[in-house]
């Protein structure tokens, strides 16, 4: 880090809090300070919206994603637009005419309260463990890129986010996101255009391209249906939609956003930008990884991109070895990407593309045995890689002042949303109802400061667990099912009752752990799964039930 | 009463309270689904002409 970067870094978290506090002032009441007097615009909730879940990790390791395994993770987000129109036809005015804080209210409204209060303590546990990892996952690859003590950058980080979120509540995060995802789009769409334009002369844009499709990277359609693959077309219409559906249908943390909308209409354009643009803009943050992976094509990338674990990795016996094995692969793939580039007819073609797939699986098998002496992976530091060692100065802190306040951004949110649950629904529910205006303020705060300091102490242990972060960032699909199915029953089946959606949601969620224990399919589909196993216990718990009944009466 | 308090006691809420609106463009909200989904088709198709011609 040069002294512009920090200079760029400090200056734009700066000039973002403070902006995002100077937006949020006046939040003195419960429904300022929760759903920000509902006065947000569509296009500040969009923007928000996008930001919360283009958080710090997605924006580190979606690159990454595309470097390793092609485009195809693009299809995760097939089913979102279906999702949105769905959502802003049916729940948004549910929701908005409920007159509700948070999604977990209208349950009582339309069961009971032991069903609320299940929903809500599964809430609580899913996006807890989540606002620890959406502050450790950033956390630890700043302190590896920065040379800083894990322990600090989690702090410095956790500290900022409670000051900020206590201070200025949900108006201030939502105003923040504005400017924030702006600045996301630009430092992205630099990045892109640096690593176009630090490609070897005579390597054209369309030549990248082809190389990178010659690779398999710009795979982004996978029409194959295949229950164990996670990316493919099929799964991201059907599972991306369900998946999409309980995000932003049943988690607070996405309903708290469009619940700040001044009208209906206001709140569904907010989800609608999101149906428009989500997937051409992880398609384009796709596409920089495989440009990445162009441009390492000529410029040798370093064999592990994890600092600290290359430097372990350089001094087990086995290293000189796959570097050698590396190095010549990596000779061999220059080789041929340039022949490939040249070739004129299509048989020459076919011969170079042969040598470069040949040399790119050397390279590979090289890489795999170097992650075997590796405790973690290395994807989430392929873009950082490329970023601090070829963008120029400036850019450099700007990108990481990005991923710093994209963390921000995410975790302000689940942590607001988690206070507005523990409050509005356990709280004031179960233990103080009927308090002033003021006291519930002031709990919500406190709840605030709460989750905060909890979300900070588990990301300060989060790093000893290592490989488990990526296992509990798939802690939402073990979750979200439950909720969808319990909220299609509120919706659309009139019959069911309290009893019958709170064992459905028990035996949903049942169904969901034994899946995910012991078959293979994969997480998209727990969704869809759950969802289902909800509705049809809950059926025929309420068939059982009205049968019970007709018995009682005649 | 702040007219987003929680009532104590709950109950279904009777629908019509707050008046749905027009969208901006297209004059009606099933319009304006539709032209969302009609773009979604044609992303996925534009992004299936990309594979296969990149493909190796």
């Amino acid at each position: 880090m040069r002294p512009l970067d920090w200079i760029v870094l400090v200056s734009w978290l700066v000039l973002l809090i403070s902006y995002g506090l100077w937006r949020g002032r006046g939040s003195n009441t419960v429904n300022q300070f929760l759903l920000a007097g509902k006065t947000m615009p569509w296009y500040a909730m969009g923007l928000s919206i996008m930001a919360t879940q283009a958080g710090a990790i997605t924006f580190i390791s979606t690159p990454g994603q595309a470097y390793v395994d092609g485009m195809r993770f693009v299809q995760v987000y097939f089913g979102l637009p279906i999702a949105m129109v769905i959502l802003s036809a049916t729940v948004v005015p549910i929701f908005h005419r409920a007159k509700v804080y948070t999604a977990y209210e209208y349950l009582e409204q339309r069961f009971d309260a032991k069903t609320r209060a299940l929903v809500s303590v599964i809430f609580l546990i899913e996006r807890g463990l989540s606002a620890g990892i959406a502050l450790a996952a950033p956390a630890i690859v700043l302190s590896a890129i920065l040379h800083l003590p894990f322990l600090w950058t989690s702090i410095i980080m956790g500290c900022v986010v409670i000051l900020f979120t206590t201070m200025g509540g949900i108006k201030a995060i939502t105003w923040a996101d504005v400017p924030q995802m702006m600045v996301i789009l630009a430092s992205l769409i630099l990045a892109l255009c640096i690593a176009i334009h630090l490609l070897p002369p005579g390597v054209s844009f369309l030549d990248a391209a082809k190389l990178a499709g010659a690779a398999g990277k710009l795979n982004a359609v996978v029409l194959h249906f295949d229950w164990k693959d996670r990316y493919n077309l099929w799964s991201g219409v059907i599972g991306g939609a369900f998946l999409a559906l309980a995000y932003f249908g049943t988690d607070q943390s996405q309903v708290q956003r469009y619940l700040t909308g001044k009208s209906i209409g206001q709140s569904r354009l907010s989800l609608l930008f999101n149906a428009m643009a989500k997937v051409p803009m992880q398609f384009l943050i796709l596409y920089i990884g495989a440009m990445v992976f162009v441009f390492f094509l000529f410029d040798k990338p370093p064999l592990l991109f994890h600092p600290v674990e290359m430097a372990r990795v350089q001094k087990t016996p086995q290293f000189p070895g796959i570097e050698s094995r590396y190095d010549g692969a990596f000779d061999h793939r220059r080789a041929a990407a340039l022949e490939y580039k040249d070739a004129r007819d299509e048989s020459s073609r076919t011969a170079a593309q042969q040598k470069f797939q040949a040399a790119q699986k050397d390279l590979d098998g090289a890489r795999a045995d170097a992650l075997k002496l590796s405790t973690e992976n290395d994807t989430n530091y392929i873009f950082l890689t490329f970023v601090m060692r070829y963008l120029p100065a400036g850019v450099v802190g700007l990108v990481l002042a990005v991923i710093f306040t994209a963390a921000m951004s995410s975790s302000s949110g689940e942590i607001n949303s988690l206070a507005t649950v523990t409050v509005i629904d356990i709280y004031k529910r179960h233990f103080r109802p009927g308090a002033s205006d003021h006291h519930y303020l002031i709990a919500s705060r406190a709840a605030t400061l709460f989750w905060g300091a909890f979300a900070t102490i588990f990301a300060t242990f989060a790093y000893n667990f290592g490989a488990l972060i990526e296992a509990v960032n798939q802690v939402g699909s073990l979750f979200y099912g439950g909720l969808l199915g319990v909220f299609v029953l509120a919706f659309f089946a009139k019959k069911v009752q309290g009893t019958a959606a709170f064992y459905g949601v028990i035996a949903g969620e049942l169904a969901i752990f034994a899946t995910a224990r012991f078959t293979s399919i994969k997480f998209l589909w727990y969704n869809v799964i759950g969802s289902l196993v909800v509705i049809a216990v809950a059926l025929v718990i309420s068939k059982a039930e009205r049968g019970n009944a007709d018995k009682l009466y005649s | 009463m702040d007219v987003f308090e929680s009532n104590a006691s709950y109950r279904i809420i009777v629908p019509d309270e707050i008046k749905d609106e027009p969208p901006p463009i297209l004059g009606r909200w099933s319009r304006v689904y539709t032209l969302i989904l009609l773009e979604l088709a044609l992303v996925i198709f534009a992004f299936y002409l990309f594979t296969v011609h990149f493909a190796p």
